[in-house]
């Protein structure tokens, strides 16, 4: 293990040589994940400490008139750093993890620590109206991606230190562990085992600690939870959800709506973002609550300190969906959970709003409470988490006796969400693009394998003006069944199997007779050189065929057969699953 | 119905059947070996997953069949004097009567072009005229048609030996051709049939001579 041997010296190598589970690197990895979760945890801290401290320095210029402008140039900053300067893609954050650990392997380079850091400071320092989580995720992935480049670790574990690095960070944002193991499990990662449960955990864990003892409040949003396993909390609870999956969806259109808008106006990847920012600028004018990451915001609702009517919060809710769908669709660099922490909070305490006349005062949960639990039931709405919204109301009030009226909410919003959003914000455009394939999976090895690794060139061509007396001499030179037939240019005009002309090619007499182009079969389909496993496979199938001929355009370039693609699957699977 | 029908509805082998029950795949009711299924489940079951089975290719002919005779009785057989291959193609092609003009026009451009490209006499005085693809849009069935020369012609035969007999083929697709040409390759096989050819049966006679062939298969 060279890499743990050069950065952590002797005797720390022989405690690792203890928990050395054979070539899996066990004790390595849980070194490195403690790494991970300390980088990441600062990474978290650090950002979120800039982004208040840019907010306080720039509040006397938002104040004014330049207050509308401010957002845009933000945002404009923000992109640039992004897409200019690193050369990254414009996005969340979260979905460029999950493709680099769907498709790449989890590489990612080192500047993404900070670039979509950087980016996300100035943008939401600015007032953008979007969240640091995306961000951090995304730094703390490439800080365990970078890492496991350095330690020389493998693909899997490489993908294991990456969830570390994702789990700790939101981690160290909520100083909630089980949250970001919650997280990074149901999204990044999608498989739990003995092996990746650990490290993930542990990284989760120290950045948590990390928070805890640098900043201070053991938890981020403090408060009680008092919903209990009463019926009528349970029942309020349902209808909650029911609230938040409806706004989950109008979040994830909304944004959709705007990220297609931008397409349209053909403004690119610099553009939106600052013509975007002043709508947003424009917004933070009339509702200056509706800007930023709006986590004062949500302190303010859970504590009940906003006196508002129903007609006040609605209009709230529709500034803070505008502000963010426009920030996050323009495509300048910020995350999505921090907003629908925010929406979910608002619907929380709208719905307070609206029960309370119906229900007497003592069976009625506090305000915050119902903000807490809208929280939870928008994240498991917007980023279809489940798991994710209940943990993180759980661990930052304590409430663990709420979980129950907690899981009514987050099921429900997470239902009624995907009956209408078959995917969460962050895969949509992953699975749109097909790059939604996990690791070790079917679909990837079907996707991932091309025709032209798997075909036959050592194939001998006829021509149609030949007999099958002719064909006769050339099929005792192989051993092969299946003969394309192609044309002066070597296009392909047909294929011609051997055993369906067998009988004529006993009678000498007829196969004199007999040219090749009267018993080929024409039009029979054809795949490209470049199709996928899957591709070439359907078409096998609808084919009922066992060899096609592989073509680039017209050109013959040579056969394929099922079993060879089998084999070749085969090979794959053993190759990147390692348990063969 | 029980597990030999729903393994021959699925095409699959009993074994298979027998495993996708065990492992909850497959809709069926009480356990092995008394397992029960339902027709409209198991076919709904085949449609969503799109399990078409391991059964063989349906045979594109019955080979019961004789496809021979019923090309014949599709076509003509009889008897001219043309003075060249070209004109024996024309003759063969008009006997076919029921086919209009333009038809006949089309499939004796389409025989000779294939004509063209190399003799199609292939020895003991039999040629075997057919065009180089099929003429889906006159022919839906495989019809044969017997011209018998009068005088036999030159027909650059393999064997050099001039053509008295004239089959002309035609298919409505390729696997029918081979089909045809395999029973014709057959046929050819029977001397008793050489010999009647050269006598110029009328339809009649051949029939039956290609009908105890069929039969002795």
């Amino acid at each position: 293990m060279p890499g743990a041997r050069e950065t952590l010296g002797a005797p720390l190598q022989r405690v690792i040589d203890l928990f050395e589970a054979r070539e899996e690197r066990w004790g390595t990895l849980l070194v490195l994940a403690i790494v991970v979760g300390l980088l990441a945890g600062c990474l978290a801290l650090g950002l979120h400490a800039g982004t208040e401290q840019l907010v306080h320095w720039l509040a006397p210029l938002a104040a004014g008139p330049g207050g509308i402008v401010l957002p845009a140039c933000g945002a404009l900053l923000g992109s640039w750093v992004v897409v200019s300067l690193m050369k990254e893609p414009a996005g969340h954050g979260v979905p460029e993890v999950v493709r680099a650990v769907c498709r790449e392997g989890g590489r990612m380079r080192p500047r993404s620590i900070v670039s979509r850091w950087l980016g996300s400071l100035l943008h939401v320092g600015a007032g953008g109206s979007a969240g640091l989580e995306g961000p951090i995720v995304h730094s703390g992935a490439a800080v365990g991606a970078t890492i496991a480049d350095r330690a020389h670790l493998d693909e899997r574990q490489r993908a294991i230190l990456v969830a570390c690095g994702v789990a700790a960070g939101i981690a160290g944002i909520f100083h909630a562990p089980l949250t970001g193991l919650a997280f990074s499990m149901e999204i990044v990662l999608a498989e739990v085992s003995a092996l990746s449960l650990l490290p993930v955990v542990l990284a989760a864990a120290v950045a948590a600690a990390l928070a805890q003892a640098l900043h201070g409040d053991s938890t981020i949003f403090a408060a009680p939870l008092e919903l209990s396993v009463s019926s009528t909390d349970l029942l309020l609870c349902l209808g909650l959800g029911l609230a938040c999956g409806l706004g989950a969806v109008m979040l994830t259109r909304g944004v959709g709506w705007m990220d297609r808008l931008g397409g349209r106006l053909n403004l690119g990847r610099l553009g939106a973002p600052a013509l975007f920012g002043v709508g947003v600028g424009l917004i933070g004018f009339f509702v200056p609550k509706a800007l930023g990451d709006g986590y004062s915001l949500i302190h303010e609702v859970i504590a009940g300190d906003l006196s508002a009517g129903p007609w006040l919060l609605a209009g709230l809710f529709v500034a803070k969906l505008l502000a963010s769908s426009i920030s996050l669709g323009s495509g300048a660099p910020g995350g999505v959970f921090a907003p629908s922490l925010v929406l979910g909070a608002l619907t929380g305490a709208l719905f307070h709003r609206v029960i309370e006349p119906w229900i007497p005062g003592d069976q009625l949960a506090s305000v915050g409470s119902f903000a807490l639990a809208g929280m939870g039931g928008m994240v498991a709405g917007t980023l279809q988490a489940p798991l994710t919204g209940i943990l993180l109301v759980m661990e930052v009030t304590g409430g663990y006796g709420a979980s129950l009226a907690l899981m009514a909410t987050t099921v429900t919003s997470l239902l009624v969400a995907r009956r209408f959003e078959r995917w969460s914000i962050y895969m949509r455009v992953l699975a749109e693009a097909g790059d939604l394939l996990r690791p070790g999976t079917d679909q990837r090895i079907l996707a991932d394998v091309r025709v032209s690794e798997c075909l036959d060139d050592a194939v001998l061509p006829i021509n149609e003006g030949m007999t099958l007396a002719d064909l006769v001499r050339v099929a005792r030179r192989t051993s092969r069944n299946h003969f394309p037939v192609l044309d002066e240019d070597g296009a392909l005009v047909g294929m011609l199997e051997l055993s369906s002309v067998r009988e004529l090619l006993l009678d000498p007499e007829l196969a004199r007779v007999t040219l090749v182009g009267t018993v080929m079969q024409e039009g029979g389909a054809r795949v490209s050189a470049d199709a996928t496993l899957a591709e070439a496979l359907a078409q096998f199938d609808a084919a009922s065929a066992w060899v096609l001929p592989v073509v680039e355009g017209d050109r013959f370039l040579g056969l394929v057969s099922k079993s060879t693609l089998f084999g070749i699957y085969r090979n794959e699977l053993r190759l990147q699953t390692q348990e063969g | 119905m029980d597990i030999t029908g729903a393994a021959r509805l699925l095409g699959s082998p009993e074994s298979t059947v027998v495993r996708w029950a065990r492992q909850g795949l497959l809709p069926c009711r009480g356990s092995y070996p008394e397992l029960r299924f339902e027709r409209s489940a198991l076919e709904r079951w085949a449609r969503v997953t799109g399990m078409r089975g391991r059964a063989g290719q349906a045979a594109r002919v019955d080979y019961q069949d004789d496809l021979l005779a019923a090309g014949i009785l599709r076509g003509a057989v009889g008897s001219a004097q043309p003075t060249d291959a070209a004109k024996a193609i024309g003759f063969a092609v008009n006997q076919l009567s029921d086919l209009p003009e333009e038809a006949r026009q089309e499939i004796t451009d389409a025989v000779m072009e294939r004509e063209r490209m190399a003799s199609t006499g292939l020895g003991r005085g039999v040629a075997l005229p057919h065009p180089r693809r099929p003429v889906e849009r006159w022919i839906k069935e495989p019809r044969l048609s017997v011209l018998f020369l009068e005088e036999s012609l030159d027909w650059a035969a393999i064997d050099g030996q001039p053509v008295s007999t004239v089959l002309l083929l035609l298919s409505p697709s390729v696997p029918m051709h081979l089909e045809l040409l395999a029973r014709v390759s057959m046929a050819l096989h029977d001397s008793t049939l050489v010999e009647l050819l050269r006598s110029a049966p009328d339809a009649v006679a051949l029939l039956e001579r290609v009908r105890v062939i069929h039969r002795e298969d």
